[in-house]
């Protein structure tokens, strides 16, 4: 069981869009402040455990990514114009962002595997994922007033700037 | 000195990096997509030199031009990156390309000291030829993430690296090599512009 833990916890790095998404949520939930940052993990713990537990119970996976980049873009955008942002809407968006990530992330099944497996799977990816999140948000949280902020805000764009490029990309191969 | 919770920090994000290159199935076409994507702006050195101009002159015109340059560049590049990939044509992009290490040297060289929503115009019109010029010659990427990645870092740290000489200027002696780095992208431009380089 153990191994299939560590096989859901090294799930979203294995899909860079996630990666981008987590980082670009947890850089701007870090860069909002303390109290938008402990509702906003909240919310992501609890958006992303309802997330991935719909693919095994209602909705079939389906891939999400396209939002998920949208919504990398978004949260990159917002760290660049260092706008701030009520309560409501840093957890709305949190909310919203952890949902699409577990609805993207469900484990890939195979035929006669145990339930148990599935959902150690699905606790190792929400713990990961969590994990990414407040990394991004602690140094977000450290670089928020250094520099004036310049950090955050580079790396916002250089979020806007990726997923851009990845979109066009992704629609020009299509 | 780095403290002991930077250091698990630094090697915690190392892991994750790692992590995320060489743990997937296609790891070879991600680290190679990132690879691609990350020397592409730096082979070009037409692009080089007007990239650490824009840093270099966002720390010689000071606060806020500092941040925003380096911010406006990457987005609109990505913008010109998308006519590029979209296919959609853009005239002289090698001569606006040239010309961007031209006029960005001369306006260190000659300290120019424009509004700030005139300089940030005049690099995001340059940034539209770099990124087209990029977006046509894209290779058809194995990962198309991980190849805007290693992209778009390599041209933010071209631009840092700029910023970190321009921060020279807080020395009196400062102000001068600045303005001697400034001449020499001029010139490269000029080489650029005229096919010598």
């Amino acid at each position: 069981m153990y191994s299939f833990f560590l096989q859901g916890l090294a799930q979203p790095l294995h899909v860079p869009a996630h990666l981008l998404a987590l980082i670009g949520l947890g850089l701007l939930l870090g860069q909002q402040g303390i109290r938008p940052l402990r509702y906003g993990v909240m919310a992501f713990l609890i958006g992303m455990s309802s997330g991935i537990a719909l693919t095994r119970f209602a909705l079939p996976a389906g891939s999400w990514e396209t939002a998920l980049l949208a919504g990398a873009g978004l949260a990159g955008m917002l760290l660049a114009i260092r706008l701030p942002l009520l309560l409501s809407v840093c957890v709305a968006f949190a909310a919203v962002m952890a949902g699409l990530l577990g609805l993207d992330s469900a484990p890939s099944l195979i035929p006669g595997l145990k339930a148990f497996k599935i959902y150690a799977m699905m606790a190792g990816t929400v713990t990961s994922t969590t994990f990414i999140v407040l990394l991004s948000a602690a140094i977000a949280v450290s670089l928020r007033t250094r520099w004036e902020g310049i950090v955050l805000r580079v790396l916002g764009s250089w979020v806007v700037a990726i997923v851009l490029m990845v979109l066009a990309l992704l629609f020009a191969k299509h | 000195m780095i403290s002991t919770q930077q250091r698990f920090g630094i090697a915690l994000l190392l892991l994750s990096i790692t992590g995320s290159v060489w743990a997937h199935s296609d790891a070879a076409g991600m680290s190679g997509g990132f690879f691609s994507g990350f020397t592409h702006p730096l082979f070009g050195w037409d692009h080089v030199a007007a990239m650490v101009a824009v840093g270099l002159w966002g720390a010689f015109l000071g606060r806020p031009a500092i941040w925003m340059l380096p911010v406006v560049f990457p987005v609109v590049m990505a913008f010109g990156g998308v006519l590029g990939i979209a296919g959609i044509p853009l005239p002289a992009v090698e001569t606006g390309i040239a010309l961007s290490a031209l006029v960005l040297g001369l306006m260190v060289v000659l300290a120019v000291r424009p509004p700030l929503w005139v300089a940030a115009v005049l690099v995001g019109a340059f940034a539209i030829f770099h990124g087209h010029a990029h977006g046509t010659e894209l290779p058809d990427a194995a990962s198309p993430l991980t190849y805007s990645l290693g992209f778009v870092m390599a041209t933010g740290l071209l631009h840092l690296s700029g910023i970190a000489f321009g921060e020279l200027t807080r020395w009196p002696w400062g102000s001068s090599a600045v303005r001697a780095g400034g001449a020499i992208i001029s010139l490269a431009g000029v080489g650029f512009l005229t096919g010598l380089l």
